[in-house]
């Protein structure tokens, strides 16, 4: 399936709230640990583990779970103390827990700031839709099979003419200008043809480089979901994940992209097979697995901002490799530019006829009348 | 009837213009051999570089967002290449045309200065099997300017399927598959099996 913006989108939305979700939570859990209140107090009757010591509080969204902790500072007189106390208590001082709110905005504001941030990162990879590569394409080879099929050289028989007529300005026409128009039409269908491969080059790192992100993308969700789970089950402990990420340039990905030689047969007959070349995926032949380990929201968000930015990178030495290749259409244009042996004429513009009625262009038949 | 080489009803006269370029019937047959190049099939050649040419002004502006969104040289390197393709097929049309108009103006002009060859000339035009493909001569198209508007977004197939079609149509995957066929003969050539 061709890069879903919309989907991507959403992906990101959805990670960003398990994010901020994961960094409320752990802000919670790390608060209530620094506070000590995890210490509950337990009497020695009538235990009721909700109270009056002790509250339940409820953490997660995605995985909820209830965690008892101390909601009261108790002084005791004489004896007992925490975890166990004998005597009731003279003070309580209930807990002030302001701030489990401004853990959660301090998360919420976290998000703003991480999510923005890497919008910023990641956009320049999403400038350019798919199927706009494609149009030119298909508008490319639309092009040359139209020239392929409309375009003569021969104009009725013109080619037979050249030994009835005489003079310089004939010689030079049908020299200069009729005999050379073959290898000019040439010409420009094997430029037209290796525009293509260079068009469909692009795409394919532009695709795999979309892909590669949604990947990441992806494999960040999979591992704040486990995150958030191994909270529900009191553990911090890292999580990690996989994605198949472009690395590849053009010399990694073989005959993926097929760019036509002078003189050869038309690459773009193979067109449908580059344009659909990492059109739905990253192919296994342009990527690498990608690992991420993250215990936290802004490890995981460091670590996705990181990888994001190395595969940037690896799209950008992507279309390096096909500029190269549009040095090298520029050499062989050259050629087709540089005159023939012996001619003014080349294969890349036919000269201005210069022909008109006179004695330098006439008809065989005068040298016998 | 009109003495107007270009016109569809164009009949060749013989004036007595002065000028030695030819004698005989032979001379008209092929003044009429140049006619029908000039005033019929390379303007034709002409019109198809013309709409071709048009259809890759369109690739050029539409190509030109793609790379100013990409970000990076490669675009405008293709944008530059693509360019250059389009001002030589601009001036390929314009130089076809012109080589039309001249071959039209050298039989009118040679025509009035030979009567047997005026005469062999007029009679292959109004010959039944020629005189229909005269009524209706190619219009002179000229392609659009590089300054020009890119117009509106040509016919285009609409997914890998028609773009297979049509590749297949026009016989452009035989090609390569021969290509490729003649290449594969040519290693095991090499390799001595």
């Amino acid at each position: 399936m061709a890069f879903d913006h919309s989907a991507f989108y959403a992906d990101v939305n959805r990670l960003y709230d398990r994010l901020e979700e994961l960094h409320g939570l752990d802000a919670v859990l790390d608060g209530i640990d620094a506070r000590g209140l995890d210490r509950l107090y337990i009497p020695p009757t009538n235990y009721t583990a909700g109270g009056p010591f002790n509250r339940v509080i409820e953490l997660g969204q995605t995985y909820p779970f209830d965690k008892i902790i101390r909601a009261v500072d108790v002084e005791t007189s004489g004896g007992g103390s925490y975890p166990n106390f004998t005597t009731p208590t003279t003070t309580t001082s209930p807990h002030d827990f302001g701030w489990v709110e401004e853990a959660y905005a301090d998360a919420s504001t976290w998000r703003l700031t991480a999510q923005s941030s890497l919008g910023s990162t990641f956009e320049p990879l999403l400038e350019v839709s798919s199927d706009r590569f494609q149009q030119v394409s298909y508008a490319i080879v639309d092009m040359y099979a139209s020239m392929d099929t409309s375009l003569r050289d021969d104009w009725s028989g013109l080619a037979n003419q050249t030994s009835e007529w005489e003079g310089r300005a004939a010689d030079a026409f049908f020299r200069n200008f009729q005999g050379p128009m073959t290898d000019v039409i040439a010409g420009h269908k094997f430029a037209l043809d290796y525009l293509n491969s260079l068009v469909c080059g692009l795409k394919v790192f532009n695709d795999a480089g979309q892909h590669s992100l949604h990947a990441l993308v992806t494999e960040c969700l999979d591992i704040v979901d486990d995150q958030l789970r191994k909270r529900q089950a009191d553990n911090r402990d890292a999580s990690d994940g996989e994605a198949l990420v472009l690395l590849a340039t053009l010399t990694g990905i073989g005959a993926a992209l097929t760019f036509p030689l002078p003189g050869t047969a038309a690459a773009l007959g193979a067109t449908s097979a580059m344009l659909s070349y990492a059109a739905s995926s990253v192919p296994p032949a342009m990527a690498e697995p990608v690992e991420i380990t993250a215990r936290s929201a802004t490890q995981l968000d460091d670590a996705l901002g990181s990888e994001i930015g190395e595969l940037k990178r690896n799209v950008r030495a992507g279309f390096d490799s096909v500029d190269d290749k549009a040095t090298e259409m520029d050499g062989y244009v050259d050629e087709l530019k540089t005159p023939l042996a012996g001619s003014p004429a080349n294969a890349w513009i036919p000269i201005r006829p210069d022909i008109a009625p006179g004695d330098d262009f006439y008809h065989e038949s005068r040298n016998y009348s | 009837m009109t003495t107007d080489p270009h016109s569809p009803s164009y009949v060749p006269q013989y004036t007595g213009a002065s000028g030695d370029y030819g004698s005989g019937t032979e001379f008209g047959g092929d003044l009429f051999a140049l006619y029908t190049a000039g005033q019929l099939t390379i303007p034709a050649t002409a019109g198809h570089y013309s709409a071709a040419a048009s259809q890759l002004h369109w690739i050029v502006g539409t190509f030109q967002g793609i790379a100013s969104d990409l970000g990076h040289s490669a675009g405008d390197h293709v944008v530059a290449n693509m360019q250059d393709l389009s001002d030589a097929m601009r001036l390929t049309t314009d130089r076809l045309y012109v080589a039309g108009d001249a071959l039209v103006e050298i039989a009118d002009r040679y025509a009035q200065t030979d009567e047997g060859a005026a005469a062999e000339f007029g009679l292959l035009l109004d010959l039944p099997e020629n005189a229909p493909m005269f009524e209706n001569p190619p219009v002179t198209t000229p392609p659009p300017g590089p300054d020009d508007p890119i117009g509106p977004t040509p016919d285009l197939p609409q997914d890998n399927g028609e773009l297979d079609d049509l590749i297949e149509e026009a016989g452009l995957e035989d090609e390569l598959a021969e290509d490729e066929a003649d290449q594969d003969s040519d290693d095991s050539g090499e390799d001595g099996s």
